[in-house]
């Protein structure tokens, strides 16, 4: 008997809606929404024709589905539409999480939900308006799947390529669902010789739904490059801080994930397929840290109960595991309970915020950009001057990989004001700079003798003399 | 048996150790240090390094540590001091392996997890007074296996004078009082009658015995506050990145560990290796250690050595093997064996001299000369303690201890070239930088004309202003 999706539903409408309280700002957002546009009204540009420094080079096409997904939002209701695309996506996302649990221990809404809580802390930190939100969505579904599959539901694992599929065109953290995918099937084709064929069959379907992209094996490349390689200069890609608050809760999932195994029942290789995979690639870098906790949710309300009341008795405390039976489901009552979820999420969404919170973007300086080719900007702010000063090309933006290795390297040089700052600056044709007034290079800069076009406490706007 | 596998280890440990050279850049400074308490025959807790905090009270909570180094210098010189790093790691990778053998005695399982250990360990094998943790840490793990395992309670009367030891030589000795907490915690919860009282007792007083050091109980305080430190600009404290070389091999440990735990259970794990509650407790506390500050992984690896040397062979359905008991003679024989082989290595192999390639060691000629005060790069700062004293620092590796936040955050502004850098240069009145020729500072203040008095391209810079 599958268990009631009211439970799950209502969690993820209560999150969904708390996660329209925020504005829209995330640094990434702007890039992706112009492009997003720009697909829908010229189809799919494999150039680049945001940046003057790669102008004409390819660039990297494996989120183009997620980009669509949120011009279209906006093309709906503006920033209203954006807001709405991510309450729901969130909602999902803690739907199947805390669905996911539930499916381990039904009947048991609280475990399941104390399990989720984690992962939905955790994820708080990927509620800006990218496509990595809804490559959490797919990932938590994939969970589902492959723990359903794991169980013996070969259309669970058949369904997990079409999933792959859409992940590989939304989000180039699909290759974690492709790696999991085959380490799953290895570890069932191992220990079920009968499966051995299904799984081989299974493995190269995976392997081909996520070529199924206009990037091709270049989707393989890309995900490869953040999964192994994180980029550390940038922030979320650093490396996991557990003195930090979502470190702490990631360290808390790893110690009851840790103490669950150890003081279980053993016997437990299929969990090991799942987590020790995730749990290895939540450790590379800050933003990864919410795959472990979605990935454990389920593992932790199946086996936390009988550990913690096997320790409460060790330390002679009277304690009882929680049984496990379902609670009676009605299909009735899951549609109409996810029909007042969309009900508050709509509400949510139509009250939240209806302008981007633009504080952190240099929005003094608009008036004032050079056009055309020159400009020198910061690298959280290309984005958002993609999207705002169209007539600017910028030097470099948060798309990242298309700037690597040369133009990172130009900018840091300018920026960081190394000792061949001065020939970068000529080589690359910069004629003016718009930086934080604290970045060495706008200190030099206004040393020696550029012009101060614009000046804000957060930005300043320089034009060479 | 036993005895012959940890000494073989060592022996292997102790002559990679003795074949380096001494190159870490606060070992300058810890010996400057107990070089000045043998001279003036007391305790170093003012100041006498710098001219930015000159007189200012602090202490390092590793007096005899340095005292220790400077003393073996004086003696032996270089060589000393790599004789020195070698006993001291010999003595970790002994204890890890004797750990290790007493919950599995086939050397072949016991090798790969010991060896990574060793491996791990290399990141904190710098001369400096946290050297002697690299060797204690492992020391109390053995002693107190041995009391959980074989139920040897008498063996915890050996804690109390080794926390007075350990609370002078170097400040992490809250490292070992974890570990006895944790076994002390499990004894409790298990109702291990025999254990827990004797356990309890041996925390407490190890906890009295750690504050009998100069700064008493504050010692305790300084652990707990380093603890919780951001690590933000020194990188061995920070977070440890598991793409890295040591990274790597704790992640694949701890990955292992939790893949063993997965298979075996509680139950299994009581029966092939023991006490099935200790072990979460001392990976849990142990991993998160060494995820938050990297410094620390070390000692994460140290403590799951054991399970894994156990556990692997367990998950693969192999059966254990039984301790081999060897006549004394032949214990005695081979350990001596052994330890000829690591003198013969640290005869011939351990370098005579530092490797200075870090350091801007031709510059001093340069800097003899000059007069002012000097802007150094922070890595530099106990090397020119060390090594031209005449000139006071601005900065060096006392950081957290001396210079957090005031110094730390003038030295950040004037070197990133932030707007108030030219304010804090005036502040401190400074003459000379001596910096990275790709700092944001050195750059700017070529640009303004000063002079550069010495320069190795790539490497360091000396400057004086026009």
């Amino acid at each position: 008997m599958r268990p009631s999706l009211v439970v799950p539903l209502a969690a993820g409408a209560v999150f969904g809606a708390l996660a329209t309280i925020q504005a829209v700002s995330d640094t990434d957002l702007w890039w992706h929404l112009a492009t997003g546009q720009q697909t829908l009204a010229h189809g799919l540009a494999r150039t680049d024709a945001f940046a003057w420094t790669i102008a004409g080079r390819p660039v990297l096409l494996d989120q183009w589905l997620g980009d669509v997904l949120i011009a279209l939002a906006y093309a709906a209701g503006s920033w209203h539409g954006v807001i709405a695309l991510r309450a729901l996506a969130v909602a999902l996302l803690v739907t199947l999480v805390v669905g996911a649990a539930l499916a381990e221990r039904p009947g048991r809404p609280l475990v399941a939900l104390l399990a989720a809580l984690p992962a939905i802390m955790l994820s708080r930190s990927a509620y800006g308006d990218r496509p990595q939100l809804e490559g959490y969505v797919l990932f938590a579904a994939l969970i589902w799947l492959l723990r359903a599959g794991q169980k013996g539901s070969l259309p669970a694992l058949v369904a997990t390529a079409p999933l792959l599929a859409l992940w590989s065109n939304l989000h180039g953290s699909s290759a974690l669902g492709l790696g999991l995918i085959l380490v799953v099937l290895a570890e069932r084709a191992l220990r079920d010789g009968a499966f051995r064929r299904t799984a081989a069959v299974l493995a190269v379907v995976a392997l081909l739904a996520t070529l199924l992209t206009p990037a091709g094996f270049g989707s393989w490349a890309s995900s490869g490059g953040h999964f192994l390689a994180p980029p550390r200069y940038i922030e979320e890609e650093g490396v996991p801080n557990l003195r930090s608050v979502p470190g702490l809760i990631f360290a808390l999932v790893l110690a009851l994930v840790l103490g669950t195994a150890f003081l279980g029942r053993g016997a437990r290789r299929a969990e090991a397929a799942l987590l020790l995979p995730v749990v290895f690639v939540s450790l590379t870098a800050a933003r990864h840290m919410p795959f472990f906790a979605i990935a454990a949710a389920p593992y932790l309300a199946a086996e936390g109960p009988a550990a913690l009341a096997w320790l409460a008795r060790l330390a002679g405390i009277s304690a009882r595991v929680p049984d496990a039976s379902p609670a009676r489901s009605s299909w009735q009552v899951d549609v109409a309970a996810a029909a007042l979820a969309a009900l508050v999420l709509s509400v949510a969404a139509a009250a939240a915020p209806g302008d981007p919170d633009e504080s952190f973007y240099p929005r003094g300086a608009l008036a004032a950009l050079p056009r055309g080719p020159g400009l020198l900007n910061a690298y959280d702010w290309g984005g958002w001057l993609i999207w705002n000063a169209p007539d600017t090309p910028v030097f470099i933006d948060g798309r990242l990989f298309p700037f690597v290795p040369d133009g990172l390297a130009d900018y840091r040089s300018i920026v960081g004001l190394h000792s061949d700052w001065r020939a970068v600056l000529d080589r690359r044709g910069v004629r003016a700079l718009l930086l934080r007034p604290t970045d060495a290079a706008a200190v030099r800069a206004r040393e020696t003798g550029w012009t101060v076009v614009a000046s804000g406490p957060d930005f300043v706007l320089l034009a060479r003399p | 048996m036993r005895t012959i596998t940890a000494a073989f280890f060592a022996s292997l440990a102790a002559a990679a150790a003795a074949s380096a050279p001494a190159s870490d850049p606060d070992l300058f400074w810890h010996l400057a240090s107990g070089a000045w308490m043998l001279d003036h025959g007391r305790l170093l807790d003012q100041d006498v390094f710098s001219f930015t905090r000159t007189g200012a009270t602090y202490q390092t909570g590793q007096w005899l540590g340095e005292v220790v180094l400077a003393f073996v210098y004086r003696q032996a010189s270089w060589l000393g001091v790599d004789v020195l790093r070698a006993v001291l790691v010999g003595a970790a990778a002994f204890f890890v392996a004797r750990a290790t053998a007493r919950v599995q005695p086939h050397i072949g399982w016991a090798a790969v997890p010991i060896l990574a250990t060793i491996l791990v360990s290399r990141t904190i094998w710098g001369d400096r007074p946290q050297l002697f943790t690299l060797a204690l840490v492992p020391a109390v793990f053995d002693l107190l296996l041995a009391v959980r395992l074989e139920r040897r309670p008498r063996l915890l009367w050996i804690l109390p004078p080794l926390f007075v030891l350990w609370g002078n030589l170097h400040g992490a000795f809250a490292i070992g009082l974890v570990l006895v907490t944790v076994f002390a915690i499990e004894a409790v919860l298990v109702r291990e009658s025999a254990l827990r009282r004797p356990l309890v007792l041996a925390l407490a007083a190890s906890v009295v015995a750690s504050a009998l050091n100069p700064a008493g109980v504050r010692a305790l305080a300084a652990a707990s506050a380093y603890a919780s430190t951001s690590g933000a600009y020194i990188v061995e404290e920070g977070p440890l990145d598991v793409l890295t070389g040591p990274g790597v091999v704790f992640a694949a440990m701890l990955l292992v560990a939790l893949g063993i735990a997965l298979t075996l259970g509680r139950e299994a794990i009581a029966r092939r290796i023991g006490a099935p509650v200790l072990w979460p407790g001392l990976v849990i506390a142990f991993a998160l250690l060494g995820l938050a500050i990297q410094r620390q992984v070390t000692f994460a690896c140290v403590v799951m050595t054991p399970f894994l040397a156990a556990g692997i062979p367990a998950v693969l359905g192999r059966r254990p093997l039984a301790p081999v008991a060897l006549p004394r003679a032949i214990v005695v024989a081979a350990c001596a064996l052994f330890a000829l082989a690591v003198a013969t290595v640290a005869a011939v192999a351990a370098p005579r001299a530092p490797d200075l390639a870090a350091y801007p060691a031709d510059a001093l000629d340069a800097l003899a000369t000059a007069h002012g005060n000097l802007l150094n790069e922070y890595d530099w700062g106990g090397y020119l303690i060390f090594a031209s004293p005449s000139h006071p620092v601005f900065i060096d590796g006392r950081g957290a201890t001396l210079f957090v936040p005031g110094v730390l955050d003038d030295f950040e502004e004037a070197v990133r070239l932030r707007p108030a850098y030219h304010d804090v240069l005036a502040k401190h009145g400074i003459a000379l930088v001596l910096l990275r020729p790709d700092r944001p500072l050195t750059v700017a203040l070529r640009e303004d004309g000063w002079r550069a008095l010495a320069e190795r391209s790539g490497r360091w810079v000396l400057l004086a202003r026009p």
